[in-house]
């Protein structure tokens, strides 16, 4: 598609779905896990993977491959002060760029994006790169995500402590 | 060798004092010297696990590792032998292979393409005339390391003394083949891993794979987030008899947190757990009840923890390897194990039971990652009185009737086994 091409709805429909992953970033940088959730289809996958170029995520071993009850589980062992990598959580800032509508249509929209969070915890910043695919479902009360995928800039390389949500 | 350079400082403890089977120096921990012993000492002259077969099954699959901080590339040859070679050249000295794994028919060196076959041979050296009378070809291959294999477990020694695999192993392995019971009648299969780094020393991983006594504490939260029956599980080993670690020999030593699940190939009879119903339904399809028995009783991996001195665990589901970067840097991975032309959908749960404890987004190994971070931290306070304690149990350890030493799963004699070796290895 050429920059000339784009018609008002889809300028539309791009400006809505940054404005919801940027909402989105915002929750999970304030640590707002409660609300981040209430973001979500319940059937919604949110995955990680550690292989590059999978199409079969369930069939291949990820860093993250959660369904509704999963992320509720991940959320409350983050937020649970139990876990000693979550104690504290870490701090992000996370920027978003490079959004692109993949596909539009009445139901959904998939919204590509590059991710950089910047995590800190004890004197240790570290910075984190990744693609970034959202499947978002249009219904009565907005958008919904539906899948999301981070696929780490080093995915299928030794990582570190990531004691929050990408 | 290079012992001369890395000898300890004049005024330094002697090293047979670090540890006396009651505790040991945080030296251990922290002395870059002490490092640099045990690359030599234990990692250049002891076997070191390199792969599992499955991670090469063809002709000319390939993998480069370390062993120790040396560069390998682990092959399978065109005769269907293992082979693993400094990943070395032998012109200038580059690697001659990058990739962390994949498929080759030779290894060719970036630098002036010397070329090598897959077992080693040079091939091929461009423009040879500047050679002609001066090398021949025959003396340089790619230098091959000593190979071992036991059932799977492919290990190399850069030591061409070194005893045979077989005695290394010793009673460890029985073990090993209890462990492969979890195929529910498959061969294993390693499907992916999980890497990650830790600001700690190697030998804090290695301690850990026997280590019952942290686990309701460091994994509270993994703990909360089982099924109420699963999770009674998890807990019940800390105070139970049966439960038990047992030393096995040359730093091996074996952590039994579930001595139901010992042997998976015993039908223990216990009803199926109500999370695996829809998946046995499934299996039933294409198996007769006790296999689907079988490889569900197995989905969790078998009851123990098998620790082999110095960097590879048999650790339930998984295989852990550990690879030491620095005094106070390590490498783990966390390999994940299915069964090899098994069922898809259990093969699956498997993945996914994986996931939830190990690796950077599991509900595990970042809290493991935390304990181990704090104690290098730690045990670097400078105090030159640091012990640590390694004498947990030793007030109720046992002979198992065989000569190994054994107490409750919680103790410490897995650990001791292993410092024994330690020792035995770096004292010369
Ligand atoms: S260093 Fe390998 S060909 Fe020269
Ligand atoms: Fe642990």
């Amino acid at each position: 598609m050429t920059l000339a091409s784009f018609d008002q709805d889809r300028l539309g429909d791009l400006a809505h779905a940054r404005a919801f992953i940027d909402q989105e970033a915002d929750l999970l940088d304030r640590l707002a896990y409660d609300e981040w959730l209430s973001l979500w289809e319940p059937s919604g996958r949110y995955i990680l993977p550690i292989d590059r170029d999978v199409i079969d995520h369930a069939g291949r071993l990820n860093h993250i491959y959660d369904d509704g009850s999963m992320r509720r589980q991940r959320v409350d062992r983050l937020m649970s002060g139990h876990a000693p990598s979550a104690s504290p959580i870490m701090r992000t800032v996370r920027t978003i760029g490079r959004v692109r509508l993949l596909e539009a249509d009445t139901a959904m929209l998939v919204v590509a994006s590059s991710l950089l969070i910047i995590s800190f915890k004890r004197q240790v910043q570290t910075l984190l790169a990744a693609d970034v695919t959202h499947r978002l479902t249009r219904g009565a009360d907005g958008l919904k995500i539906a899948e999301k995928l981070v696929l780490l800039i080093n995915s299928d390389e030794p990582l570190a402590e990531m004691s929050f949500l990408p | 060798m290079n012992d001369a350079q890395s000898e300890r400082a004049p005024n330094a403890r002697p090293l047979e004092d670090l540890y006396d089977g009651n505790r040991f120096h945080a030296d251990l921990y922290t002395d870059p010297q002490i490092f640099e012993l045990e690359i030599e000492r234990i990692y250049n002259q002891g076997w070191v696990w390199v792969a599992h077969e499955s991670e090469i099954p063809d002709a000319g699959d390939f993998k480069t590792t370390h062993v120790g901080r040396t560069p390998v590339i682990v092959n399978r040859g065109k005769d269907g032998a293992v082979n693993v070679l400094l990943n070395r050249c032998r012109h200038r000295g580059a690697t001659v292979c990058d990739r962390n794994q994949g498929n080759a028919r030779a290894f060719t060196c970036p630098y002036h393409a010397w070329s090598y076959g897959l077992d080693g041979r040079l091939i091929g050296i461009p423009f040879a005339e500047g050679y002609a009378g001066v090398l021949d070809k025959a003396n340089f291959p790619l230098i091959a390391l000593k190979v071992g294999v036991y059932r799977g477990l492919v290990f190399a020694s850069m030591n061409d003394m070194v005893e045979p695999l077989d005695d290394f192993l010793g009673d460890a392995k029985p073990w090993i083949d209890l462990f492969l019971h979890q195929g529910g009648g498959f061969p294993l299969k390693v499907a992916g891993a999980h890497k990650f780094r830790f600001t700690g020393n190697w030998k804090i991983q290695l301690e850990n794979t026997t280590d019952g006594y942290h686990f309701p504490f460091v994994h509270r939260t993994f703990v909360d987030s089982l099924p109420e029956e699963t999770a009674k599980g998890f807990t019940a080993f800390m105070r139970e008899e049966g439960p038990y670690v047992r030393a096995l020999g040359n730093g091996h030593s074996v952590a039994v947190f579930f001595p139901d699940t010992v042997d998976l190939s015993q039908d223990d009879e216990a009803p199926v757990p109500p999370q695996f119903e829809e998946l046995a339904a499934q299996l039933s399809e294409d198996y007769p009840p006790e296999r689907v028995r079988w490889i569900l009783r197995a989905i969790n991996g078998a009851g123990f923890n098998l620790n082999l001195f110095p960097n590879i665990g048999l650790s339930a589901a998984f295989l852990r390897e550990l690879k030491p970067l620095a005094v106070d840097r390590t490498e783990i991975r966390h390999m994940a194990l299915v069964m090899d032309g098994g069922p898809e959908e259990a093969n699956r749960m498997r993945l996914r039971i994986h996931e939830k404890f190990q690796g950077a987004g599991g509900f595990g190994s970042p809290d493991d990652m935390a304990a181990w971070e704090r104690v290098q931290i730690g045990a670097g306070a400078s105090h030159d009185d640091v012990w640590i304690m390694l004498n947990r149990g030793l007030n109720r350890e046992v002979d198992d009737g065989e000569g190994h030493l054994q107490a409750h799963v919680t103790d410490e004699t897995g650990m001791r086994e292993a410092y024994s070796m330690w020792k035995r290895m770096m004292v010369r």
